[in-house]
């Protein structure tokens, strides 16, 4: 049996998969359908320090080859995931890592404190990427500067790893990885969902409540791969490669282009058993090659 | 101790057993799965998925309009229109073709309080949700009015199921008066079910303007009423968070606290979408 192993900073995974934040729910939901422990880490909802209500409906639209979100960070908040949702996850055996945000740099700082200090918590993953709130989110990750300053906070406010989840909207992903890099990130996410909209003819009206927001599916995929191509070929710590990743077939293709670990995101909503299938699906892909280990094909696309 | 109203899902591979056309737009898909799967509770629903389409991407949910539940295998049917590329796709399905089914999923109604009369009220597409409860009011309420309405007779798709059942009501409404009463469904409320003293709850699913109708009479008459509501969604299960309606705790998801709700919870808005 080939090894499925890989580090993304200081976590051991048992395999490079786990869901996107927000397609997954805190992940009880699918609990009954697939079984936690298979999958290389949980990846939650985003979380704030205070709960959020969301966008107003209509929050989907499919689109073709793809889906539109406006959810807006809809959240229970800090303190009800910490009694309510973190218990639950704290039963399975796979690392948990969560996915917060805040609306000040202040309010992720706050968020990360208080987030690193729950037990259960392997590591934190910063959105400084989400289209579909005003304030924050894809405000903070688009610039150097602002990368800078949060992430240098972030680590230097918490004893947990710090993972910076990215947009592919800027206009130099390589030297955004690389301010993130730079102030102690363990490792970077891309990519977030892509601004996106659609019009409804008849209401000649945006169809989404929030008005526009973020498509995610295999529509987005080769944009995410190139972003991952792009940062894993400047940055030494590992890219967690998302954006569109449907099977085993779409996730070798970002652990070749220098993706160390992947997330699934509307294949999800699909397909529940989407990540247990890409798992056995990579463990086939290197038996058939010959190959004793993941690390044989991470990175390996090369020019 | 109050009645289970959730169950836990099962995702399986299904077989399409018959492909009924009811009229133009019309369809009864009864779908045959190779596991015995919870007991149903009317109202719960089920996510419909044709494995190898490009055209579509996400899953469709369904209200579960019957079931057959056996030792090793059971089946499920759901009544549906066509109204997009999703429904048109499972119209074309044939008998044998494969379909993926998850199930079942959300919460479905609950039984009246001990010793209420029941009233039904069902919109076109409505129905679909209610023939189950029906069957299951029947077994708890002291008597059961079904007010079954559409726009024109032909989108009564139910109306031949109805009128075989004994030991329940049925009134008929159509918007164009091809059958039964001419006008809205909610237009047969106004006889007074609740008069004298006698207990009543009612039961609704249809287009929403109908369900805001039936959800205020209720606040008017102090009735319990639970009412189904519909939703794009996109994974059935409470973690996406795509498919919610304003209620008086905030948004809730269709798919997981619904798609039944006590209809004095839901917030309204003018144009009757909560």
């Amino acid at each position: 049996m080939p090894s499925l192993k890989v580090k993304v900073g200081r976590l051991e995974l048992q395999n490079p998969v786990m869901p996107a934040a927000g397609t997954f729910g805190y992940g009880e939901e699918y609990a009954s359908l697939i079984d936690l422990n298979r999958l290389g880490a949980i990846v939650t909802k985003g979380i704030s320090l205070a709960p959020q209500e969301g966008n107003p409906p209509p929050r989907i639209w499919e689109t073709r080859g793809g889906m539109l979100n406006s959810i807006g960070l809809h959240n229970v908040g800090i303190e009800q995931f910490a009694q309510q949702k973190l218990p639950v996850l704290r039963r399975f055996k796979v690392p948990v890592i969560v996915n917060f945000f805040g609306f000040t740099i202040d309010e992720y700082v706050a968020a990360a404190r208080r987030l690193s200090a729950l037990e259960g918590v392997a590591a934190l993953e910063a959105n400084l990427s989400c289209p579909n709130i005003k304030a924050g989110g894809i405000h903070f990750g688009s610039t150097c500067i602002s990368v800078i300053e949060i992430t240098k906070k972030l680590v230097k406010s918490t004893n947990c790893a710090i993972i910076i989840k990215l947009s592919s909207q800027v206009s130099n992903i390589k030297e955004i990885v690389l301010a993130a890099e730079g102030e102690g990130a363990e490792a970077v996410t891309l990519i977030n969902s892509v601004p996106a909209m659609a019009i409804d003819l008849d209401r000649k009206k945006p169809v989404l409540g929030g008005v526009t927001g973020g498509l995610t599916g295999p529509a987005i995929k080769p944009i995410a791969l190139k972003a991952v191509w792009d940062a894993a070929s400047s940055v030494k710590i590992p890219v967690i490669g998302a954006g569109g990743i449907m099977d085993y077939r779409d996730a070798v293709e970002f652990l070749m282009a220098g993706a160390t670990a992947v997330q699934v995101g509307t294949a999800n909503f699909i397909k529940p058993t989407t990540m247990v299938e890409i798992i056995e699906g990579i463990d086939a892909f290197l038996e058939q090659r010959g190959l004793k280990n993941i690390r044989e094909i991470i990175g390996s696309a090369q020019l | 101790m109050e009645k289970k109203t959730m169950s836990n899902p099962v995702y399986l591979k299904g077989e399409i057993r018959e492909n009924k056309r009811m009229g133009s737009l019309y369809h009864r898909l009864s779908i045959f799965l190779p596991k015995p799967i919870d007991p149903i509770i009317p109202g719960q629903f089920a996510m419909l998925s044709m494995e190898g389409t490009k055209d579509i991407l996400l899953p469709r949910p369904f209200s579960i309009h019957n079931v057959e539940r056996n030792e090793g295998a059971s089946s499920l049917d759901v009544l549906f229109k066509v109204v997009g590329t999703g429904t048109a796709l499972l119209a074309k399905l044939s008998i044998g073709s494969p379909i993926m089914v998850l199930a079942p999923l959300g919460k479905g109604f609950p039984d009246p309080p001990l010793g209420y009369k029941t009233v039904i009220i069902a919109g076109g597409m409505g129905i679909a949700p209610l023939f189950l409860l029906i069957l299951r009011l029947k077994t708890v309420s002291s008597s059961v009015l079904v007010l079954y309405g559409a726009k024109s007779r032909d989108d009564l798709i139910c109306l031949p199921e109805l009128l075989d059942m004994v030991d329940i009501a049925v009134k008929i409404a159509t918007e164009d008066g091809t059958e039964g009463q001419k006008g809205l469904v909610t237009e047969l409320l106004e006889h007074g079910e609740d008069e004298a003293g006698t207990k009543t709850a009612m039961y609704a699913c249809g287009p929403e303007p109908m369900l805001k109708a039936v959800a205020d009479l209720a606040a008017e008459r102090k009735m319990p009423c639970w009412i189904s509501l519909e939703r794009r969604m996109a994974c059935g299960l409470g973690a996406c968070l795509s498919c919610v309606a304003k209620t008086k705790e905030g948004y809730k998801c269709t798919c997981k606290d619904g798609p039944v709700f006590a209809s004095k919870d839901i917030m309204w808005r003018d144009n009757a979408e909560p």
